[in-house]
């Protein structure tokens, strides 16, 4: 029997497992008389639940700032938690912002490579890889370390080393939800490309040089892939917002998209880097007050008139699917003494 | 489960009860996925019974009846989930990294590979297909309808999910 009939064979008697498991699951008696109470219940909201909630809250802010030397270690960590979120990624692909690729992994020395699906706004791209290893011994973790990535014609946009200056349209970017091991040997990771300017793409070559394993051993190789976008994800648009006026704001730009809200600010007073490090001192929140996920903060310097000046560049998990956010307040504690709080309305 | 829809719509509740009491397995199921806990996956069941009781009368097409009420379910989980899972997701995390705990074995007492568990192991979103899909009636438009996802994509992520698991359990096979 061939690979693929074999693969076939396997598949249809996972299917009849799995339909199997299904036709024989139980319902907890739980379950069956919650439906029977339902419209007995309360209407009003359970104390105990909200009781919780608090606790919750109160507990990881204590975790938070008991003690100096752990404290960081966990606010670092959970910094790092908070912007692995993928809610606008995930908002984005379910609105059909996907481009699922079909392809055999790709292999050298041993590794296969493949690109998953890719996501693609008016200022991110976001690609997801799926590693496979094929070494012998027992790896902890695999990811791509030199890699370029070019588009339509040889354009580069993104360069690893830059050294040459080859003018890499990406400025930055964040590793959306990291590292992800599935079982010893596959691993899948989503990284986020963030832009100024994403260019009308239609088609992308990415070259990975070499791979990491073990977050130490590094393997050349060479890993290609060229994928023709989709005609769906060549055309974007973003949504901007209206700022309220502050007098410590010199310059404010608004971006949202597919996946993600971004916020270009330039202040004209002092402010404490460490300060607005802390999500907790950016806070976006919408009219129900419900707050987003910080997924990244940067700061670039702009150079204006010979005057230079810092931006900060605050990205958040919205998408413009998401729901109630024609209104959004922007809370900055940009100082131990200093909050500026807009309110933005969507044009 | 058409009569049972008229009936409800004319403020029989009764017999909305039964109607929801026919589905309780999918929803059950479906509720699994995205919640942990039996007392959110109950009040998630619960809440979708009221809420789309009180919208029943906007429910134009009775056939549609099964992947309306999914998608509302989908939004209350949605809800419980943003309101208490993400702090003790991260509480859970700081454990599991405080005391260098492994991840759940997903072989059961006797060694045997536990399929249940294996579904667990893939992410949210593949088990949610797998769930959607296996639980019969359930094609791929209507996965699609429920998910505002495109039909291919939806095949191709329930083949994807399939190929996942068929990987987990012959690796810890």
């Amino acid at each position: 029997m061939d690979k693929e009939q074999n693969l076939n064979q396997n598949l249809n008697q996972l299917d009849k497992q799995l339909f199997e498991l299904y036709k024989n699951k139980k319902v907890p008696p739980s379950t069956h008389n919650a439906i029977k109470q339902a419209f007995n219940k309360e209407s009003k909201k359970d104390i105990r639940k909200y009781i919780y909630r608090f606790a919750i809250y109160f507990i990881s802010i204590l975790i938070i700032t008991t003690g100096v030397v752990f404290a960081k270690d966990i606010y670092n960590f959970i910094s790092s938690f908070f912007t692995n979120s993928t809610d606008g990624i995930d908002e984005a692909i379910n609105h059909g912002y996907v481009q699922n690729i079909d392809m055999d992994f790709v292999y050298d020395k041993d590794i296969g490579i493949k690109v998953d699906y890719l996501v693609m706004d008016e200022k991110n791209l976001d690609i997801s890889y799926v590693y496979e290893n094929n070494k012998e011994g027992k790896i902890s973790s695999i990811s791509i370390n030199n890699y370029n990535i070019r588009y339509n014609n040889n354009n580069i946009l993104y360069y690893e080393n830059d050294t040459n200056n080859f003018n890499t349209i990406v400025k930055n970017y964040t590793r959306t939800n990291g590292l992800k091991k599935y079982n010893d040997n596959i691993f899948c990771e989503s990284i986020l490309y963030s832009v100024d300017e994403l260019p009308n793409i239609s088609n992308l070559i990415i070259e990975i040089n070499s791979v990491t394993l073990n977050e130490k051993d590094v393997i050349e190789g060479t890993w290609m892939f060229n994928i023709n976008i989709e005609k769906e994800n060549i055309e974007k648009d973003i949504d901007t917002y209206i700022v309220s006026y502050n007098e410590y704001i010199k310059n404010i730009t608004t971006y949202l998209n597919e996946t993600t809200f971004k916020i270009e600010i330039l202040l004209n007073t002092d402010f404490d880097e460490d300060i607005l490090f802390n999500p907790d001192n950016t806070i976006l929140s919408n009219k129900d007050k419900k707050e987003f996920i910080r997924n990244s903060m940067n700061f670039i310097n702009i150079n204006e008139n010979g005057e230079i000046f810092k931006q900060i560049i605050l990205e958040y998990d919205v998408s413009k699917f998401s729901d109630n956010i024609d209104e959004l307040k922007l809370n900055l504690r940009i100082t131990k003494d200093k909050v500026i709080d807009l309110i933005m309305k969507k044009t | 489960m058409e009569e049972l829809i008229d009936k409800a719509k004319k403020g029989d509740k009764e017999a909305y009860t039964l109607l929801i009491q026919s589905l309780e397995k999918d929803l059950y199921c479906i509720a699994s996925v995205k919640l942990n806990n039996i007392e959110d996956i109950n009040d998630a069941i619960q809440e979708t019974m009221l809420n789309s009781y009180r919208n029943i009368k906007k429910l134009k097409d009775p056939k549609a009846f099964k992947s309306w009420i999914i998608k509302i379910l989908l939004n209350e989980c949605k809800k419980i989930y943003a309101r208490k899972y993400k702090i003790k997701e991260l509480l859970d995390k700081i454990t599991i990294i405080c005391n260098n705990k492994n991840d759940d074995d997903i072989r059961d007492i006797e060694g045997k590979i536990d399929l249940e568990k294996a579904i667990k192991r893939l992410k949210k979103e593949e088990q949610l297909l797998i769930t959607l899909y296996y639980l019969e009636d359930l094609s791929y438009i209507e996965i699609s309808r429920i998910l505002n996802i495109n039909y291919n994509t939806v095949k191709t992520k329930v083949l994807r999910a399939k190929e996942k698991l068929k990987d987990i359990i012959e690796k810890e096979g």
